[in-house]
């Protein structure tokens, strides 16, 4: 059995992500702690002919949210046309007047897509959630399958499935595609960061150099790196790690010691490319995330492949009488926040809670979405000799440089906890390598 | 009948120390439309350094750049004349049902709490009623229940702060207005500029009505007339900070500015 001569190697794996440095850091309660990702060694396994539908669904998905991009910042056309109401775009904290008018290179916004599926027990995939702004993940799969592969090589040779370690490649070609000239950067706000390990990892595997805010200077309007000798060399891509919102205290955050003064001014100029581009906060918004299905049919005219979870606005009244009929099997979740914040079940609250739940969402419909909670499949994940079944979702990602990519492979991410149906590394899951089946 | 006004804003910084690698972003030079022809405009920075010019999204100029040099005093003026009609008003063709759709939501210093929803309760807009009578109304109210009073509110300071201190200065006034003026669905807009006898940078607010974005100055209970001269606008405060910088040390640093508007020199005594 290949699959246990891999399994018996979960601890060795999980020693050497650690000696790697492969951690997650969160904030919690204003203090730093960082710790590790959890692997799993049984790998979610995608047969052949079911990746090509979801790659079929993604490419579509991420190219209509591209051509959103590019319509709400410039002409808002599916506004105009009331596809979608002025107060999902103006009124949300993702939409920033300051990208007005301003066209990265080559027109692409998102250039390194996360989108977030899970697949129920009705065998169907749902997207869960885009990340447009900075998705991360990609590293995790990465260097688990190179350790896998180290520590088990038969598996690999006797199992036919994509290589995944060609995403340095492919984030390589992605990253010279915009480059307008001049150095290619990884951005990092610094070691304090959830995602720091894999700043340094894919800064090594693609051959970016590793930079801070500091490193890096705007001059006679263009952006240069500083070396140690004081030497400037042109910067003519950024890929940033850290929020629009800290990117440039000249046009952001003034408190912000990470950014790069003046960054946007040339970037607006079209002097550098930054990946992703600024303002993208609006595709990722969870209101937004209602109109998907919608804007592909509005910017490609095709119905799209790969479907919501059933989700209701109760900015509209129809969704709203349906909301508070059926809330106690519903989730709701504040579009405001992220990383499983502000994300709660019907069914768990008390009355008191879910009266001023309805008295909020009253007052604020603008502010929520509710949504049907999707049973989704399990996955087998070890604990001690045996295995339990955990629920799992998966990061898939999707590169843009002259067309659309999806990535052989992605992020599948599970609850540690047997209740709960949140998987986000920052509330303690644990990971395992996404398998795509080559035949 | 239009005015013509001479115009000086000189803003000094002296830093205790020196400063070095100084970053900045100043929104300073005032640009012709409508109401205001800028007749002549000199800009001066001291010390000398790289700069570059663009203009915004929200269309105001900007100038930005980095002094480098160790410098105890970074100091700005702009200097011109302008020729301003104080009974036209700037036109915009809004477009289509998308009026002006990021000033007539709410921003960050604008967001209403408790307080301003319930001030707004006390002096709704009449069904109907006109964006400008509207906003004439509203100019009287704040400057009635408002008292102006420097110290007692910073720049942080939101609307809903502002007013429940029932005190403040025109940031706080314009701000407040921008939060009404928004309830009642009217585009509004932030705006900082000189006034005739202020001494010191202003803020005041435009409201659209009919095709016109309107003056309004709820600090001085009046509309803009002849007497301002418009430098930028955006949302709220935040897009329309006059000088923004970060450098290296600098130490603790003192902030003067001194603003005159006056009738020009040539037509004076007429």
């Amino acid at each position: 059995m290949v699959e246990l001569d891999l399994m018996e190697n979960t601890e060795n794996i999980n020693k050497l992500l650690a000696r790697y440095g492969v951690k997650f850091g969160i904030y919690k309660n204003n203090e730093f702690k960082e710790q590790l990702f959890p692997f799993d060694a049984i790998p979610r396994v995608i047969q052949k002919d079911e990746f090509s539908y979801l790659e079929r669904g993604l490419k579509q998905r991420v190219t209509a949210l591209n051509m959103f991009l590019d319509d709400i910042y410039h002409d808002k056309k599916i506004v105009k046309d009331k596809v979608i109401p002025e107060d999902f775009i103006f009124a949300s904290s993702g939409y920033m007047p300051e990208c007005e008018n301003v066209m990265p290179v080559k027109k692409i916004y998102s250039h390194i897509s996360g989108i977030d599926l899970v697949k129920g027990k009705d065998e169907k995939w749902y997207i869960l959630e885009d990340n447009l702004r900075v998705p991360s993940g990609a590293s995790y799969p990465m260097i688990a399958r190179e350790l896998c592969r180290r520590s088990s090589p038969r598996t690999f040779m006797e199992n036919q499935l994509e290589d995944n370690r060609n995403y340095a490649k492919l984030l390589r070609k992605t990253l010279d595609n915009v480059n307008v000239g001049g150095h290619t950067v990884i951005l990092t706000p610094g070691r304090y960061n959830a995602a720091y390990f894999e700043h340094s990892y894919l800064a090594e595997k693609t051959g970016a150099h590793l930079v801070n805010g500091s490193e890096l200077t705007v001059e006679d309007d263009k952006l240069y790196y500083v070396d140690y000798r004081g030497q400037k060399e042109r910067v003519g891509a950024v890929y940033r790690r850290i929020s629009d919102e800290y990117l440039d205290p000249m046009n952001f955050n003034p408190e912000s010691v990470i950014g790069i003064p003046h960054i946007f001014d040339v970037y607006r100029k079209g002097n550098v490319a930054l990946l992703n581009a600024p303002g993208n906060g609006i595709a990722d918004d969870k209101g937004i995330y209602y109109f998907v299905p919608k804007m592909i049919k509005y910017y490609l005219g095709e119905d799209a492949v790969l479907q919501n979870a059933p989700t209701y606005l109760p900015f509209y009244d129809e969704d709203m009488k349906y909301v508070l009929e059926n809330f106690d099997r519903l989730v709701l979740k504040d579009v405001a926040e992220a990383g499983g914040y502000g994300v709660v079940f019907g069914s768990s609250m008390t009355r008191e809670q879910k009266e001023s739940f309805i008295g909020l969402m009253k007052r604020e419909p603008r502010r929520f979405i509710a949504q049907e909670v999707i049973d989704f499949q399990d996955l087998d994940i070890q604990e001690g000799s045996g295995c339990v079944a955990r629920k799992a979702d998966l990061r898939a990602f999707v590169l843009m440089a002259d067309e659309p990519y999806v990535w052989k492979s992605g992020l599948t991410r599970f609850s540690r906890n047997p209740d709960s149906f949140i998987v986000n590394s920052s509330q303690g899951g644990g990971f395992k390598d996404t398998w795509v089946l080559s035949r | 009948m239009s005015r013509k006004l001479d115009f000086l804003y000189r803003m000094e910084l002296d830093f205790s120390m020196p400063a070095q690698n100084h970053q900045f972003t100043l929104r300073i030079v005032p640009h012709s439309d409508e109401r205001q022809q800028i007749m002549a405009c000199e800009f001066n920075l001291e010390p000398e350094c790289e700069m570059h010019r663009d203009t915004d999204a929200f269309g105001n100029t900007y100038i930005y750049g980095e002094a480098k040099q160790q410098h105890e005093r970074f100091a700005v003026t702009v200097k011109g004349s302008a020729e301003v009609d104080g009974k036209r008003h700037i036109s915009e063709k809004s477009d289509g049902d998308m009026r002006f759709s990021h000033y007539r939501f709410q921003s960050q210093y604008t967001k209403p709490g408790d307080r301003l929803l319930e001030y707004y309760s006390k002096n709704k807009r009449d069904a109907g009623e006109n964006a400008a009578d509207y906003a004439r109304r509203l100019l009287h109210a704040i400057y009635t229940d408002m008292e102006y009073k420097q110290g007692v509110t910073d720049i942080c300071t939101t609307a809903e702060e502002a007013l429940a201190k029932r005190q403040g200065v025109c940031q706080d006034y314009a701000h407040i207005m921008l939060s009404l003026c928004r309830i009642a669905d009217i585009p509004s807009r932030y705006v900082v500029g000189m006034m005739m006898g202020e001494g010191y940078s202003h803020a005041w607010v435009e409201i659209f009505s009919d095709g016109f974005w309107y003056g309004m100055d709820p600090t001085n209970d009046k509309e803009a007339d002849d007497a301002y001269i418009k430098i930028s606008h955006g949302r709220d405060y935040k897009d329309c900070i006059v000088n923004r910088g970060v450098f290296n040390g600098g130490g603790t640093q003192t902030q003067h500015i001194q603003v005159i508007v006056e009738q020009s020199a040539e037509t004076r005594g007429k």
